[in-house]
């Protein structure tokens, strides 16, 4: 999270003078001083530093240029919207890759594999902006069955989740059968099936209970992947979170705004990955934090 | 067994055809195209493509909302993306090879700092790195590289680490040492070449995460900057005319999908042939 900090802090120095993204262009440079003065921008940069943390931690990180409100605000009020995005997604993702995945690893080797294997390397070939783009076209511009874009109830989620899980599903099914094709390999299985227990009780059962620790790793990495994702999707979608509205603070060089969301979503996904160390213990009993 | 191994050829074999293709795309895309990539033609905007009503072999693709050929641009954008993709996948590699050899040969203190720092930057998603970085730097075709090559050195590095590790206990770096060989040439010639094949097989792949993360940076505007045409980039512009041109946004997005696809089988089948 310092890291984080100090990154955000960073991003607006490589940007060049923050004073010339402040100003209009026949500014005077006398004008310019004195917005440097006023901004605190003539102390030397450690010192900028501190103040910058100092009032981060007390969740003040500027106001935004554009909305004339604080930034943090803003990016938190957006927050729930992406977050109801990203789980639908992997939502989606588990539900589909997860049987996919097992049905595939039992078959291995067969015509059904070699089709699942091929639908998967697919899946995480495509563009899910691209996917975004052809579903809009077949279910909002053909059938208009389903709303292009904006966020208005159930209906407006269908489509941005489903597009944005399609690479998430190709890299879970083959997660999947990877691992479940070494654990149906092993011992216990065997006798298992020799004791006469139905297959999909082992399969779902034993084997994939033991092969669920890549899984959760992967989903978690997956997790935050798609936060820092979402900026594309949801501009296709016009998605009201918080990707869209770092774009549109990109677009208009927003900049405490872009600092606040990129902090935001940063922060998230070290906690993410923290969460899902934790969850490790809880699925394999042999891991344990001292 | 028999099957296995013919599924192995031919997801190599499909996918070194894949990615030759739009190898030759770019690199011919001079002589392929049959209109200027940037002559603009309003009376021309919007041209379906040839087979649909309304269209002519004239563009074969149809043309854009400037009237410019989708066919010459979608030809000449695969020279962005391959640039991109070849440019980035070498500074990574090259970073990662050179950190990682360090790390897992000296080990001790420069073995730490390395791998933390590889922890830190692996805190944050490669492709949103790249979008924040992008956001503040003037966007370009060198400075995408860059960022793209820097983001994305860890996986090379912890993989060159890995195999460096394992390769320096073995008996022929033992015996240069004890010629006296420098370490220097140890790393060079006795441990570099014996880390080499698991990190072609990356590249290869990383290759495809590569182009994808220009067409998203270019998409957001990012990216390639207009007048040189990259997929990205003619995807967005296609999307606003979705409605009228359908034909747009489908043909970029269909080759950024084919050479992702491409390079993916490519490094799959390569995975597949050095694990035999």
């Amino acid at each position: 999270m310092i890291v984080a900090s100090f990154l955000c802090f960073v991003l607006v120095y490589v940007s060049g003078d923050p004073v010339r993204a402040l100003v209009p262009l026949d500014a005077s440079p006398a004008d310019m001083e004195n917005i440097r003065v006023q901004f605190g921008l003539d102390k030397p940069i450690t010192l900028q530093y501190v103040t910058f943390v100092k009032q981060a931690l007390k969740g003040d990180l500027g106001e935004s240029l554009r909305y004339r409100q604080e930034s943090l605000g803003l990016v938190f009020r957006r927050l729930p919207t992406t977050l109801l995005l990203v789980s639908a997604t992997i939502l989606i993702a588990l539900c589909v890759s997860i049987p996919l995945g097992v049905f595939t690893a039992v078959r291995k080797d067969t015509v059904y594999d070699h089709i699942g294997t091929t639908l998967s390397l697919t899946g995480i070939s495509i563009p899910g902006f691209w996917a975004g783009i052809l579903l809009i076209l077949f279910f909002a511009g053909y059938l208009q069955i389903l709303p292009p874009s904006g966020k208005d109830g159930l209906s407006h989620l269908v489509l941005p989740a489903v597009a944005n899980s399609l690479p998430v599903i190709g890299l879970l099914t083959r997660l999947t059968r990877s691992t479940m094709v070494e654990e149906l390999e092993r011992m216990h299985i065997t006798a298992l099936r020799a004791k006469g227990l139905p297959p999909w009780m082992i399969q779902y059962k034993h084997a994939l209970k033991n092969a669920l620790i890549p899984i959760v790793t992967v989903v978690g990495l997956q997790f935050g992947t798609l936060l820092g994702g979402s900026v594309i999707i949801e501009t296709v979608f016009a998605w009201p979170g918080v990707g869209w509205m770092l774009y549109s603070a990109i677009t208009m060089r927003d900049l405490p705004l872009i600092r606040a969301a990129v902090l935001v979503i940063s922060v998230l996904f070290v906690l993410i990955n923290l969460v899902v160390d934790l969850l490790y213990a809880l699925i394999d009993p042999k891991i344990r934090y001292t | 067994m028999n099957r296995f191994r013919k599924r192995r050829n031919v997801m190599f074999v499909l996918g070194a055809v894949f990615t030759s293709m739009v190898l030759l795309m770019a690199l011919l895309a001079g002589v392929f195209s049959p209109h200027d990539y940037s002559k603009q033609a309003l009376p021309k905007a919007l041209k379906p493509p040839f087979w649909a009503e309304g269209g002519s072999w004239t563009h074969p693709l149809g043309t854009d909302h400037l009237g410019r050929d989708m066919l010459s641009r979608i030809l000449h954008g695969a020279r962005a993306s391959l640039a991109v993709g070849i440019g980035a996948v070498l500074i990574s590699l090259v970073i990662g090879i050179c950190l990682g050899l360090i790390s897992g040969f000296y080990g001790k203190w420069t073995d730490s700092l390395i791998m933390r720092i590889a922890d830190i930057q692996l805190s944050f998603p490669p492709i949103f790195l790249a979008i924040a970085l992008m956001a503040v730097i003037p966007p370009s075709l060198v400075s995408l590289v860059l960022v793209l090559g820097t983001v994305s050195w860890v996986q090379f590095g912890r993989v060159a680490r890995g195999s460096t590790l394992s390769v320096k206990e073995k008996e022929f770096v033992e015996a240069a040492r004890s010629l006296g060989t420098t370490n220097f040439k140890i790393i060079l010639r006795h441990i570099l070449p014996n880390i080499l094949s698991p990190l072609m097989v990356i590249a290869t792949v990383s290759m495809s995460s590569m182009i994808l993360a220009e067409a998203g940076l270019s998409f957001l505007g990012l990216g390639v900057q207009p007048p040189t045409p990259a997929w990205g980039s003619m995807l967005s512009d296609g999307r606003t005319y979705f409605n009228v041109a359908w034909w747009y946004a489908t043909f970029p997005g269909f080759a950024i999908f084919i050479t992702v696809l491409g390079f993916n089988m490519l490094g799959d089948g390569l995975r597949r042939k050095w694990a035999s």
